[in-house]
């Protein structure tokens, strides 16, 4: 970890070069390891076709079952397929679905905290009553109750966990507008005749932006964790898909091959492991009163 | 002020619960197949008699506003509806399966305390050493891991490689439940006076405590550090000191017992993802209780049963914050005001 490499190229987009550089003696190491696990797995998901030694669906009736070895890395499933690169390729079903989920409940989310802060009043009550309730449902057992509605499948899945996240954000975005609002600059934009809209979009949001970024990143984790579980019971994709936690549900029952299981629960613990110190670093960098200890 | 103050409360609460009934026939409408074709057969979906009377009998043939009110007098009198697996009312079920998710929460509860406090205390009296990386570890891995992976990891090892505990399941499969009295098995086979039954019940309940515990002991560990490094620093701890009084005794005694209220509140707050972890838990350890029940029930497109459990652990948190609200207001003053 060379203290002398500036860490990512975002700052300058989100906190200032000021905060940058107030952070960078330190020494972010959090940052600099989320960054790099993080864009390792979105290179395997890009590359996976490139990286992945054989095909990830392909049946071999001969081979099921393997234990590790220098042809199977990672062994074989009940199938005969090579786990190893059943586990590149389901970077690219979890990893975009959860970066997904996270980006649409933000933009959703944050839109009606913004107009829930900025508006108050009824509005406000209204729409935070709203968040309220949804908040009420563990989240997990509320997104079974979508999918099971919907019907199975990844889009279903997708789509009742967007359903169940978007209120997280509202909560969050309502707070920080309501903190940056009462800053003296906004008054002054206001005073100066700005519209509502604009006041709101291009001076209040800018300010508020930080933490809902933090949360954002470590979010992504969380709904990678989510996606799995709902594969996992058998609520998100479908079984010749390599879904990490489709593929660790295919390994339940048999514990003389630990290997079935043991290998995606491994991908899926290192890449939120990943987004986990990314949005710890992230969370130093723009915020380093918070910084702890 | 007082007054106002839980008047205030008890309004949200009720629009809160108000709001879940919306929620769960909002979600119960959002099925866009013939609901009718989970119930009956392929054959009777087609004859338009007994539609018609499934219709009626269910009100799907008034408009929705009617619908929803005929369907909130169901839920104010208890009834849930019937399950389409198990064809029973809701309500029944989850009355059977409830207290072996408590009994799991509370094992593994006590599990995340009797390991996470000791941890969170060792991370803050040895501040940035050794213990307080490990602690870092545990509560980075936790949150990190998928919990029904862990799950397996640990039935793997535990049961399969070193046999040291049992496999899934409540009991032995050989033992049968104790009769019911309370419905919690650790109370019912003691009462029935079957130490077997209890033990074997014992012996089945400790790996899924230990893998739920852990997946909640992280946070546990976290906020005992930050508030007991908090308190540390606290006038009367340094008095405490001054008076030349042993660390194990300021720590333990003094500043300790002030650390632990925010861990209590944390822990409550955190009901939620413990009933989430309890879902999963329950499906890898073949675990009788709710969260399999809710499983099989969404697997199975059975949204009576799986609403019924959303809407009752939604019922339970809305209520479990309102008494911690209520106590807040009524302990500190200070509360009531903002």
């Amino acid at each position: 970890m060379a203290d002398g490499a500036q860490p990512l190229a975002v700052p300058g987009a989100l906190g200032g070069l000021a905060v940058a550089r107030k952070a960078w003696p330190r020494g972010n190491t959090a940052l600099l390891v989320g960054a790099v696990v993080v864009g390792a797995w979105l290179l395997v998901a890009v590359a996976a076709p490139l990286l992945a030694p054989q095909s990830p669906v392909d049946l071999d009736v001969m081979n099921r079952l393997e234990p590790p070895s220098l042809q199977h890395l990672f062994g074989t499933d009940e199938a005969g397929r090579d786990i190893f690169s059943r586990i590149l390729y389901g970077a690219r079903i979890t990893i975009p679905t959860a970066l997904g989920v996270i980006a649409i409940a933000t933009l959703v989310g944050g839109a009606v905290g913004a107009v829930a802060g900025y508006a108050g009043g009824r509005v406000d009550e209204v729409l935070m009553r709203v968040v309220d309730v949804v908040l009420a449902f563990p989240s997990i057992l509320l997104a079974m109750a979508i999918t099971a509605a919907l019907g199975l499948g990844l889009r279903h899945a997708m789509l009742a966990m967007i359903l169940v996240w978007w209120p997280e954000f509202s909560r969050l975005v309502r707070g920080q507008v309501l903190v940056v609002g009462a800053n003296d600059f906004v008054l002054a934009a206001r005073a100066l005749g700005v519209p509502a809209h604009r006041v709101l979009l291009c001076h209040v949001l800018p300010n508020a932006f930080p933490p809902v970024v933090v949360k954002s990143t470590l979010d992504i984790g969380n709904a990678i964790i989510l996606t799995a579980a709902l594969s996992f019971i058998g609520l998100g994709a479908v079984p010749p898909d390599p879904e990490w936690g489709a593929m660790i549900a295919a390994g339940r029952t048999k514990f003389e091959y630990w290997w079935v299981a043991t290998f995606p629960g491994l991908a899926i613990l290192s890449v939120v492991l990943g987004f986990n110190f990314l949005g710890d670093g992230l969370q130093d960098l723009l915020n380093p009163r918070l910084r702890r200890d | 002020m007082l007054l106002t103050y839980l008047a205030r409360r008890l309004v949200l609460a009720a629009v809160a619960l108000f709001g879940v009934v919306v929620v769960a026939f909002l979600v119960a409408h959002m099925v866009p197949a013939d609901p009718l074709a989970v119930v009956l057969s392929e054959q009777a979906t087609k004859d338009p008699a007994i539609r018609e009377a499934y219709m009626k009998r269910w009100g799907l043939d008034r408009s929705v506003p009617e619908q929803f009110v005929a369907y909130l007098t169901n839920v104010l009198r208890g009834d849930l509806g019937e399950s389409f697996t198990t064809r029973r009312p809701v309500l029944r079920d989850l009355q059977q399966f409830i207290p072996a998710t408590i009994e799991l929460s509370l094992a593994a509860l006590l599990v995340s305390a009797l390991f996470g406090v000791p941890l969170g205390v060792g991370a803050a009296v040895r501040h940035n050493r050794a213990v307080d990386h490990v602690a870092r570890i545990v509560s980075l891995v936790g949150a990190a891991s998928p919990i029904f992976w862990t799950g397996l990891l640990a039935l793997y090892l535990f049961y399969y490689v070193l046999e040291w505990t049992p496999g899934p399941g409540r009991l032995d499969t050989h033992l049968t439940l104790p009769p019911v009295v309370t419905g919690f098995v650790l109370v019912d086979s003691l009462l029935s006076g079957d130490l077997e039954l209890f033990r074997s019940a014992v012996r089945h309940l400790v790996l899924p405590a230990l893998v739920l515990g852990w997946f909640i002991m992280g946070i546990v560990a976290r906020t005992t550090r930050s508030a007991l490094l908090e308190v540390l620093a606290a006038d009367y701890v340094r008095t405490a000191r001054a008076k030349g009084l042993g660390e194990g005794v300021v720590v333990g005694l003094h500043a300790l017992r002030n650390a632990l209220i925010p861990v209590i509140t944390v822990t409550g707050l955190n009901f939620a993802s413990l009933l989430s972890g309890a879902v999963l838990t329950e499906t890898v350890f073949a675990w009788p209780g709710i969260g399999r029940y809710a499983v099989t029930a969404s697997t199975r497109l059975d949204y009576p049963a799986i609403l019924g459990v959303t809407m009752v652990t939604a019922v339970i948190y809305i209520t479990v914050n309102l008494v911690v609200d209520i106590l807040y207001g009524v302990l500190d003053p200070r509360i009531r005001v903002s």
